[in-house]
């Protein structure tokens, strides 16, 4: 239809007014994917001009202990965080899903973190984990417990990082599985209920598997927004004490902007998405296949 | 065995807010001790201060720039959201209407392209725009916001402009209805719903941002809010009074945002998990 009533000029105006952005996007997302790519075949220290040297940079950051280590901290966050995160969330959800009326108030109280600034929210619980007043640290002691060093310590600060993001998300994770929920027709749940079957019962018979898309969805989003965390380790530690919580990203970040090795950061951010890329893959083949999708 | 099931359901509510309670208690924490001095918050961290003194507020805000900070991230967010909300839009609609070859390219491109991580685009970033003289100015940022928020936005307007009816178009446009006119008067109206969508999501997204801005912006004269408070808490490590305070007034804004809008919030996430 429009190509009939449209004049060659028409269309050529239209193209004028979406310029703007298919420029923008051209300029600052196209462009800088494809020297992404490009770069991490260099060498670049900034003040000399990049150099080709192949393959370099990612054999150097094979041999490099640290690029390692950023690897299975960030593996580490993601096997704790994702089903700890989801679980959480899917519990919550159902609760709330069982009662309306309390369901509106909870829902909006319980996503207030994720709408919050997550630099803020990390120099928070800077606070809220510092061992001398912070108020764990106060609360263990009134219960005549040790401090815990949380942030402080090698074996701690990973896991406070992790409990602060999980903090920080569960609303958002709510929100998705009681959208889930609401998809289930109250007739399968009457059904079951007359039948007699126990909550238990239900809960695995009928909304787990009603709701599969929506987890699916929610943990392939949970898992992909994990491999890339960054501002809470980033505001809350920088990435120590020693590398403790030395995420992948943070040491990407690091790696471009404070020891200047641009062709190993850039290498490292095409590591990243093939890891993504892959690991969302396997995913979807692994469990995708198995989803009923036929709910709506 | 009604009785049972009425204690359980009693419990299971208790057990909820309780919960609750824990969930939000950092908050508490923070405003509760932003009223306090340095000594009282180390003598007595949970209880309510003994005087409410507005002081560690007023400190704050003038002393982080909370005016300066606050205008810049609000005229950051502002244009952003406007700018992708219109030209994207377009740019959907013009994707669907007309089947060029071109347009299919560039919206692979651009569908492709959210799978893309921003860390893996930063340095190249940084370095080429950087190179030419091009960072440091909101205006640039804002541009850039266009530029990495257009894929998400046409995707969005793109599932929903294929639904709208040709009818409605076309009656217009035989009423002498120019294109431009069409769109502004029958199909921008149409997508409004999208467009809360999409506009809330830009706000979280863009006022909370804290690493494209801490590349872009380099004078502290145009540091938005969170580059503000993270430079305000490495400056005064030791004040904790002082920095609650700040956090306070930090966190503040978006939680009158949501305050107002939490219903179109939730819908919006609600919607987005649906769509995928």
């Amino acid at each position: 239809m429009w190509r009939k009533r449209t004049t060659r000029q028409e269309a050529l105006a239209g193209y004028l007014f979406i310029a703007p952005n298919l420029i923008g996007f051209l300029v600052f997302q196209l462009i800088p994917i494809i020297a992404a790519v490009v770069l991490s075949f260099t060498a670049w220290d900034l003040i000399n001009d990049p150099k080709w040297v192949g393959l370099a940079n990612y054999k150097a950051l094979l041999r490099d202990p640290v690029f390692k280590l950023s690897l299975k901290k960030t593996f580490q966050f993601v096997i704790i965080n994702v089903p700890l995160q989801s679980a959480l969330a899917l519990i919550i959800a159902v609760l709330l899903n069982q009662n309306i009326r309390l369901q509106n108030l909870l829902r909006t109280l319980f996503i207030v973190p994720w709408v919050s600034m997550s630099v803020a929210v990390g120099l928070t619980w800077t606070w809220i984990f510092n061992s001398q007043f912070g108020i764990i640290n106060q609360i263990l002691l009134k219960f005549g417990m040790q401090r815990i060093p949380w942030l402080a310590s090698q074996d701690w600060a990973l896991p406070s990082v992790i409990i602060v993001n999980v903090w920080q998300y569960l609303g958002f994770h709510i929100i998705v599985f009681l959208t889930g929920l609401q998809l289930i027709p109250r007739e399968i749940t009457e059904a079951a209920i007359v039948d007699g079957a126990s909550a238990w019962t239900r809960f695995w018979r009928i909304t787990i598997p009603l709701i599969g898309p929506i987890l699916f969805y929610d943990l392939i989003v949970n898992m992909i927004g994990t491999f890339q965390i960054f501002d809470l380790p980033y505001a809350m530690t920088g990435g120590g004490p020693g590398n403790a919580t030395r995420v992948y990203n943070l040491y990407l970040y690091q790696k471009g902007f404070q020891f200047l090795r641009m062709g190993e950061a850039t290498a490292m951010a095409v590591i990243l998405f093939l890891l993504i890329a892959v690991t969302s893959g396997l995913f979807f083949r692994i469990i995708g296949r198995r989803i009923n999708y036929d709910l709506t | 065995m009604k009785a049972l099931k009425r204690i359980g359901s009693i419990l299971k509510t208790v057990c909820l807010y309780a919960l609750l309670a824990v969930y939000l208690s950092p908050f508490a924490f923070v405003a509760v001790n932003a009223f306090k001095s340095r000594r009282e918050i180390l003598s007595n961290p949970f209880g309510l201060p003994q005087v409410w003194s507005l002081s560690n507020f007023i400190n704050a805000f003038n002393r982080m720039g909370f005016v300066s900070a606050f205008v810049n991230s609000l005229i950051i967010t502002v244009f952003s959201v406007i700018v992708i909300a219109v030209f994207s839009a377009m740019t959907a609609y013009l994707f669907v209407r007309t089947n060029w070859l071109f347009n299919k390219v560039m919206f692979f491109a651009m569908v492709a392209a959210m799978l893309i991580p921003f860390q893996a685009i930063m340095i190249p970033l940084v370095q080429i725009y950087g190179g030419l003289n091009l960072l440091n100015s909101r205006w640039i940022l804002v541009y850039m916001y266009l530029g990495f928020g257009t894929s998400f936005a046409v995707f969005l307007y793109h599932g929903f402009i294929k639904s709208i009816p040709l009818e409605l178009e076309e009656a217009a446009l035989i009423d002498g209805c120019s294109r431009l006119q069409v769109f502004f008067k029958i199909v921008f109206p149409l997508l409004k719903s999208t467009t809360i969508t999409l506009i809330i999501l830009n706000v979280l997204w863009i006022w909370n941002d804290f690493l494209l801005p801490s590349l872009v912006l380099i004078s502290p004269s145009n540091r938005t809010l969170p580059l503000t408070t993270f430079y305000f808490h490495g400056t005064y490590t030791s004040d904790y009074g002082l920095l609650m305070a700040a956090l306070a007034l930090t966190i503040l804004p978006v939680i009158i945002f949501y305050a107002f809008l939490q219903k179109h919030i939730i819908k919006g996430v609600m919607e987005g998990a649906i769509k995928a």
